[in-house]
């Protein structure tokens, strides 16, 4: 095996052994007893991204041990098409891929979405606490849908007439994992306008995870959410674009794609606990254009700023405004008044206008978000607007 | 009786109606909805039961008969596997006509 140089630089050894939240959380201290240590925060993540991509960049060296996720511990069960949780073990970590297909992806997604958060992040599993990855596939009969119940992941097979497997689509395994990651962080509420925002961050995590396995930049990935999940003959490419919201799908049997790309097109509804699947296009559509306006892999900045906000400035009841101040402050702290205002104009284009000064480097300032009263006309509409989706 | 299944969420996000007309049915389809139906009490049921967890379909199924009706939303978490049975019935039979 080839030695790699990096291991000579004592710097580069400190950077393979502290974990990247430590430095994420070191970029965010404001306390005067500590002076610098914020600057050196944010140098040291920036190093760590250096060094992942040398890692990358080095083909068929071994990468660090410190990096290859050994506190993943997969479980996958077969439920046999049955209600009962979670079935009977058909895969553990040690074994082996199997003779069932839907086993093996959601055993490589799994992985997939562990590695993302271990490697670019420094979380150890979905609770950042190695939390064991058990799923379950084969749920129900023809079963149209994929979730995290709290403890696990379940997928259904599909009909076969609208839905593929769900095991399918690694954005969607990682989608699905990262509902637990904010159920142990933010803790978003799943209605309305915060609900909204725990879909957007399982969106932007979920396709995350795809473009870091594929090794994409941001300009390269489709920013497709759930590609190759609807069956045979329906008219769409995917469930959802962050790209261009309102674009994935356009089919008699399934409607069309009702996303918004800005709060103009807010939607009110009941259904769906308040539109969460729909209104989650606006601030989807945000992250997309804070990734191309930072430009790179979108892992690098614009996740990195997404998540030191859904892990240390977002609460349950947060809604788009103070989703909006909460990463420009991050992309302040991180990479400065550049990066601020790259996150602050992403929003300004979806109709959401963050005021206020930007966070200078080591010093804490608190920004105010506003809507252009695009929330207000949102409200103002009454109930029910969307009238183009299929029964 | 009449059987009225709405679907909304999940992790697509889709909206899906079923209706069934029990008489419509072939006889043993009409039982065996009937055994479900009766099985769960439905006509006692609490009207709303969600779990609000993620990506979760909910499901509003509305029943008359006999110049009675009732009116029962859940999801896949809170919904009890006889409602859960029930619901897959419907949609199986809807799909089918």
């Amino acid at each position: 095996m080839r030695r790699v140089a990096v291991e000579k630089d004592p710097r580069r050894t400190a950077h393979a052994i502290v974990p990247p939240h430590i430095f994420a959380h070191m970029a965010t201290l404001s306390d005067a007893r500590f002076p610098g240590l914020a600057e050196r925060g944010r140098e040291s993540l920036v190093f760590c991204t250096e060094l992942r991509t040398e890692r990358l960049s080095l083909r068929g060296v071994t990468p660090l041990a410190t990096t290859t996720g050994e506190g993943k511990r997969r479980t996958i069960y077969d439920a046999q098409h049955g209600f009962g949780l979670p079935g009977t073990a058909v895969r553990e970590e040690a074994d082996g891929p199997t003779a069932d297909v839907a086993v093996n992806e959601a055993f490589d997604g799994l992985g997939a979405t562990y590695d993302y958060y271990f490697e670019v992040h420094g979380r150890d599993s979905i609770d950042g606490r190695g939390l064991p990855l058990d799923a379950s596939v084969h749920y129900r009969r023809s079963f149209n849908n994929a979730f995290w119940n709290g403890r696990q992941m379940v997928f259904g097979d599909g009909d076969g007439e609208i839905f593929n497997r769900f095991t399918a689509s690694t954005d969607i395994i990682g989608h699905e994992l990262t509902h637990g990651v904010t159920q142990y962080e933010a803790g978003l509420d799943y209605q309305g306008q915060s609900g909204a925002l725990n879909e957007h961050m399982s969106d932007v995590f979920g396709s995350l995870v795809k473009q870091h396995v594929l090794r994409q930049t941001a300009k390269r990935a489709d920013w497709l959410i759930g590609e190759g999940i609807w069956a045979k003959g329906i008219h769409g490419k995917a469930l959802r674009s962050m790209k261009a919201p309102g674009t994935a799908y356009d089919d008699p049997r399934v409607g069309k794609d009702p996303q918004p790309a800005n709060m103009s097109g807010y939607v009110d509804t009941n259904d769906d606990n308040g539109g969460v699947h729909v209104n989650s296009g606006i601030p989807n559509h945000a992250f997309y254009l804070a990734s191309m306006g930072f430009g790179g892999s979108a892992w690098v900045k614009a996740g990195k700023v997404w998540y030191l906000a859904l892990t240390q400035s977002l609460h349950r009841d947060a809604d788009f405004m103070v989703a909006a101040a909460a990463t420009v402050d991050a992309a302040g702290r991180l990479f400065g008044t550049k990066g601020a205002t790259v996150v602050r104009t992403a929003w300004k284009q979806v109709g959401i206008e963050v005021k206020g000064a930007s966070p200078s480097k080591t010093k804490r300032v608190q920004t105010k978000a506003q809507v252009k009263g695009a929330v207000q006309r949102a409200h103002s509409r009454g109930p029910e607007r969307r009238t183009r989706r299929a029964s | 009786m009449r059987i009225h299944v709405v679907q909304s969420g999940g992790l697509a996000g889709l909206r899906r109606e079923h209706e069934l007309d029990t008489d419509a049915l072939p006889e043993e389809a009409r039982q065996s909805l009937t055994r479900l139906v009766q099985g769960v009490a439905f006509f006692g049921l609490a009207s709303a039961r969600v779990s609000k967890l993620p990506d979760m379909i909910q499901y509003r199924v509305r029943i008359e008969e006999g110049g009675r009706a009732h009116e029962v939303t859940f999801d896949d978490a809170s919904g009890d596997t006889s409602l859960l049975e029930l619901v897959e019935r419907v949609t199986e039979l809807a799909r089918a006509r």
